[in-house]
C-alpha cells in the first residue's frame, strides 16, 4: 500500500515536470511510435520475399509483435535501468536513496518512469486486434485475465534479467555496456524461435527466456499447438527470474562503495 | 544510553590497479590486479545523545566512509556499529526513518519541481503524518525564512537558498539524529552562520544528536563541543575543542601597545625569568609570545604595573593554525600501506560477454534469413551464402563505427560540465571525435577481429578474395565512423535546443540501425523506400561497405561508392559546424 502511494506520488510529480517541458513529452511518444514502427517494418519487409516465416504466418508474426509491445511497454515506463550506472554508482546518486526508507531498488524505478512508453503497449493492443481480426480468432471469456497474467510474467522477466545485469555495475566499476547489447537480443523472443538452431533456442528459452515475452505467450491466443504448453510456463519462469534478479541486486548493494570522498 | 556507538569500525576498499600505459591496459583487460586499501581502520568511539560532535580530517582521510557506514549506505568490512538503536546497514529502510542526512555536495530535491512538492513528496516518503507535517514544516520555514522560495523550482535557487531547503528537507520527519557532510560548502558568510545558528537552536530545542564533517573549522567552533579528528583512518584525536586547543596549541600572543617609548631591552628585564619571547616592531608595539604552561596573567601582571600602556590584544593560536599542524604532523610519521593484493577477472568477463552478444546478434539473423530463404534463389540480388557474410560484417563493423558521443554530448550540455570544455584548449567535437575513434579502434582489434573468426567457425562466412574489395572495406569502415559520428554529434547538439533529447536520441539510434541497412540490406526494401534511402547517408554506414566486402561491388565501382561517403562526410559537415557554432552562442551555465 507504501509503494502504490508512492508510485502514484511519483506519477504525479513526472506529470507535473513534464507539464513544464510539454513539447519534450510529444517528441518522445512519437519517438516511442516510431522505435515500434521500424520493427514492424522489418516484418513487413521480411513478408514481402516470402509468405512464411518458419510455418507462422505475416499476421500471426504481426499478433506476436502486438503482444510483445504491451510487456514491453509497462516494462519500459516502471523499469527504466538504462542510465543506472552512469547516474547513480558514477555520480553518487545511490548514496541518496540510501538515507531514505523505502526498498531502494523500488525508489530508482520510480524516480525513472517513463509513461509515454505506455503509448506503445496500447499501439501493441491494437495490433493484436487488428491482426488477431485477420486471423479469426476467437475471444474467450479467459483472454483478458490471461492477457493480464503474461504481461504482468513477462515484465517480471524483463525486470528479473536486466536487474541481474544492472547489478553487475555494483562490482564493476567500468561501464558495462552490455545492456544495450541486450536490447538487440530481447527482440529476438517476438519471432518464432523453432527457426533458430538449438543452441540459440536454448538460449532464449532457459538462458536469457525472451522467448517468454514474446512468441510463448502469444502462441496461447494463436492456437498454436506445439506451443501452449511453454506458453503456461511464463508466469513460473517469471517468479523465478524476478527472484535471481532482487537477489543479484540485493548483494550487489552490498557492495556499493559511494562515489567520491 | 549512546546515539551513535561504533567499536573497532573498519572499511576496506579494492581498488583498480590500472597498468600505464597502452600495454598495461591491453593487460588489464585480462587480468585485473587489485589493491586492498582500509579507508577507515579499526576505530571506536561513542556519541551520547544530544551531543554536537565535529568530524574532521584532510580529505581522504576517511570522513565520508565513516559517515556514510553511520548512514547505512555503506556496509562496514568489520566491526560493531550501531544507531540510534539500530544496525544500520542490516536494518537500513526501518534505521533511516530516524536519522536526517544532508549531503552538502549532494542535492536531496527533485531538479525540476517546487519546493514544496519535494517536502510533500518526502512527507510521503518518510510516512509522517499530515499534521505533524504541517507544523514541523511551519516552524522549519518561519526559522530558516524560506516563505518566498516555497513555489520556486529548485534549478531556480541559489546555492545559499538550496542549502537551507535541503537542511528542512533532512529534518521533515523529525530525525534525533542528523549527520551533515560539509553542510557549509560554498555557502557565503552570512548564509553559513545562519546554518550555524540553526543547528545550535536544533540541539538545544529538541535534543538532535549531531554529528557534521567539514573543512570550516568556524563550523567547529561555533557549534562543536567535541570533536573527533581523523587521520589515515585513524581517529588521532577525540576530546573537547579547547582541549584540542590546549594541546596541540604552542601558546598564546599579547599585543602592547605603549604611550611612550619602550625598549626591548627593558621589556625582557620585566619578565625576567619566565620563558617567554620578545619581539618589537618599534618602541610603540611590542609583542610577547607566551608558552601554553604559563599563565597570561602572570606575565602581564610583570609589565602592567611599570610601562605606559595604552591598548593590550591576546591573540591564541586560532584553530586553523592547530589543525594544519596537527595535520602535519599526523601525515608525517604515517605509517606505509601494508596493500594486500587481490586478482579478478571480472572485467575481462564483461568484454567476452561482448563479442558472445555480437555474434548471437549474427546468429539470429542468420537463422531468420535462412528460413526466409528456404530452399535457396536469390533476394535483393544477395545469394543466401552473401546474406551470411553482409550479416557477419556488418555487425562486427557496428562494433567499430557505434558509439556514444551523442549520449555524452547531451550530457556535458545538461549538467553543464561543456562549459569547462569550452575554457580548455582545444576544439571540443574534434576531441570528441577522436575519443570515438579510440574507442573504435580499441573495439576494432579487441571484439571486431575474434568476433569475426567466431562468425566463421560458426557459420558460412566468406572472406574476400580480392585485395580491391579489403582495401575499398577498410577506407569505407573508416568513413562509416566519420559519417555515424557526424549524426551523432548532430543529435547530441540538440540538446541545446530540445530540453530533453532522450528521445532524438533513442530514434537516431533505431533509424540507424534500420536505415543504414545493417537489419535488412537496402536492396531488399520496397522500391519507393529504397529510392528515399538513396538520397540519405544512412546507406554510407553499413551497406555501402557490406556490399564491396561481399563482393557485390567490385573494381571501378568501389571508387564510386567511396565517393557517396565522402560526399556525404562533407555535406554532414555542414549543419555540423553551423549547430556547433549556433549552440556556443546559447550557452548557459546552470546553477546558481
Amino acid at each position: 500500500m507504501y509503494y502504490l502511494g508512492l508510485m502514484g506520488e511519483y506519477l504525479k510529480n513526472y506529470m507535473k515536470t513534464r507539464m513544464t517541458y510539454r513539447a519534450d513529452f510529444w517528441v518522445e511518444v512519437i519517438s516511442d511510435l516510431l522505435f515500434q514502427a521500424t520493427n514492424l517494418i522489418f516484418i513487413f519487409v521480411i513478408f514481402m520475399h516470402t509468405n512464411s516465416l518458419g510455418g507462422w504466418s505475416e499476421s500471426e508474426v504481426v499478433f506476436v509483435y502486438g503482444f510483445f509491445m504491451v510487456p514491453f511497454g509497462v516494462f519500459s515506463c516502471f523499469v527504466n535501468l538504462w542510465n543506472f550506472s552512469e547516474r547513480y554508482i558514477v555520480k553518487g546518486e545511490m548514496d541518496r536513496i540510501m538515507t531514505r526508507p523505502a526498498y531502494n531498488l523500488f525508489q530508482i524505478f520510480l524516480e525513472n518512469v517513463d509513461p509515454p512508453a505506455l503509448v506503445g503497449s496500447i499501439i501493441g493492443c491494437i495490433i493484436m486486434l487488428i491482426s488477431g481480426g485477420q486471423l479469426g480468432l476467437s475471444f474467450e471469456w479467459w483472454t483478458i485475465p490471461v492477457l493480464l497474467l503474461f504481461t504482468i510474467s513477462a515484465v517480471a522477466i524483463y525486470t528479473g534479467i536486466y536487474t541481474t545485469l544492472t547489478s553487475l555495475s555494483f562490482y564493476s566499476d567500468a561501464p558495462t555496456g552490455i545492456l544495450p547489447l541486450m536490447y538487440n537480443v530481447q527482440g529476438y523472443g517476438r519471432y518464432p524461435v523453432t527457426i533458430y538452431n538449438r543452441a540459440i533456442q536454448v538460449l532464449l528459452t532457459w538462458i536469457l527466456p525472451f522467448a517468454f515475452v514474446g512468441v510463448y505467450p502469444a502462441s496461447l491466443f494463436l492456437e498454436r499447438e506445439e506451443m501452449w504448453r511453454m506458453a503456461w510456463l511464463t508466469p513460473l519462469v517469471g517468479l523465478v527470474f524476478l527472484a535471481i534478479g532482487l537477489t543479484a541486486w540485493n548483494c550487489g548493494v552490498k557492495r556499493y562503495r559511494g562515489a567520491g570522498s | 544510553m549512546a546515539a551513535i556507538e561504533v567499536r573497532d569500525l573498519r572499511k576496506t576498499y579494492k581498488v583498480q590497479k590500472n597498468r600505464e600505459g597502452l600495454k598495461g591496459a591491453f593487460l588489464d583487460l585480462f587480468k585485473r590486479e587489485y589493491n586492498e586499501v582500509a579507508a577507515v581502520k579499526d576505530i571506536s568511539f561513542q556519541i551520547p545523545e544530544g551531543e554536537i560532535c565535529g568530524y574532521i580530517g584532510e580529505n581522504g582521510a576517511g570522513k565520508s566512509t565513516t559517515i556514510k557506514m553511520l548512514t547505512g549506505i555503506l556496509v562496514p568490512t568489520s566491526g560493531y556499529l550501531k544507531v540510534g538503536g539500530f544496525v544500520p546497514y542490516a536494518e537500513r529502510e526501518k534505521f533511516v526513518q530516524h536519522i536526517g542526512v544532508v549531503f552538502g555536495q549532494r542535492s536531496q530535491l527533485w531538479w525540476d519541481i517546487g519546493v514544496i512538492e519535494s517536502f510533500e513528496l518526502l512527507r510521503k516518503v518518510y510516512r509522517v503524518p499530515q499534521a505533524d507535517y504541517k507544523k514541523r514544516l511551519d516552524e522549519l520555514v518561519e526559522r530558516l525564512q524560506l516563505q518566498d522560495l516555497l513555489n520556486r523550482p529548485v534549478r531556480k535557487l541559489s546555492l545559499g537558498q538550496r542549502m537551507r531547503c535541503e537542511l528542512v528537507a533532512a529534518l521533515l520527519h523529525n530525525p534525533s539524529i542528523v549527520f551533515l557532510d560539509e553542510p557549509t560548502i560554498g555557502l557565503d558568510i552570512v548564509v553559513k552562520s545562519e546554518i550555524r545558528d540553526f543547528l545550535k537552536d536544533m540541539n538545544r530545542d529538541h535534543g538532535t544528536t549531531i554529528l557534521l564533517t567539514t573543512h570550516d573549522l568556524q563550523d567547529i567552533e561555533a557549534l562543536c563541543s567535541r570533536v573527533i579528528m581523523l587521520d589515515d583512518g585513524r581517529i588521532i584525536y577525540d576530546g573537547g575543542l579547547e582541549e584540542l586547543k590546549d594541546r596541540w596549541g604552542t601558546g598564546k600572543e599579547v599585543l602592547f601597545q605603549f604611550g611612550t617609548a619602550t625598549k626591548l631591552d627593558q621589556l625582557r628585564s620585566w619578565t625576567g625569568t619566565l620563558p617567554v619571547i620578545w619581539t618589537a616592531e618599534n618602541d610603540l608595539n611590542a609583542k610577547v609570545w607566551i608558552p601554553r604552561d604559563i599563565g597570561v596573567s602572570e606575565v602581564l601582571g610583570q609589565v602592567v604595573g611599570q610601562a605606559d600602556i595604552t591598548d593590550i590584544k591576546i591573540i591564541e593560536t586560532n584553530t586553523d593554525e592547530i589543525v594544519r599542524s596537527i595535520y602535519q604532523s599526523g601525515s608525517a610519521d604515517k605509517p606505509a600501506d601494508s596493500e594486500a593484493e587481490a586478482e579478478s577477472k571480472e572485467g575481462a568477463v564483461i568484454h567476452y560477454s561482448g563479442i558472445l552478444i555480437y555474434s548471437l546478434n549474427i546468429g539470429v539473423y542468420y537463422f531468420t534469413w535462412k528460413a526466409i530463404y528456404g530452399d535457396g534463389g536469390e533476394l535483393g540480388g544477395f545469394t543466401a551464402s552473401q546474406m551470411t557474410t553482409y550479416l557477419a560484417v556488418s555487425w562486427m563493423a557496428r562494433a567499430f563505427y557505434f558509439n556514444n558521443l551523442d549520449r555524452e554530448i547531451s550530457t556535458d550540455i545538461r549538467d553543464g560540465s561543456i562549459a569547462i570544455q569550452f575554457i580548455r584548449p582545444y576544439n571540443y567535437l574534434i576531441v570528441k571525435m577522436m575519443q570515438g575513434f579510440g574507442e573504435g579502434m580499441f573495439r576494432f582489434i579487441m571484439l571486431m577481429i575474434p568476433g569475426m573468426a567466431i562468425a566463421m567457425l560458426l557459420f558460412p562466412v566468406k572472406l574476400p578474395t580480392e585485395l580491391s574489395a579489403w582495401a575499398g572495406f577498410l577506407v569505407m569502415l573508416f568513413f562509416s565512423f566519420l559519417i555515424n559520428s557526424q549524426l551523432n554529434v548532430i543529435t547530441g547538439l540538440m540538446s541545446f535546443f530540445v530540453e530533453n533529447n532522450e528521445g532524438f536520441m533513442r530514434m537516431k539510434r533505431v533509424v540507424v540501425d534500420l536505415f543504414s541497412g545493417l537489419i535488412i540490406p537496402i536492396s531488399l526494401f520496397p522500391s519507393w523506400l529504397g529510392g528515399i534511402m538513396s538520397f540519405l547517408p544512412f546507406q554510407a554506414i553499413t551497406y555501402l561497405p557490406g556490399s564491396v566486402f561481399t563482393g557485390r561491388i567490385q573494381g571501378a565501382s568501389i571508387w564510386n561508392v567511396l565517393g557517396i561517403q565522402v560526399v556525404w562526410f562533407f555535406t554532414l559537415l555542414i549543419p555540423m559546424i553551423g549547430l556547433y557554432r549556433a549552440s556556443r552562442k546559447r550557452l548557459f551555465v546552470q546553477g546558481g
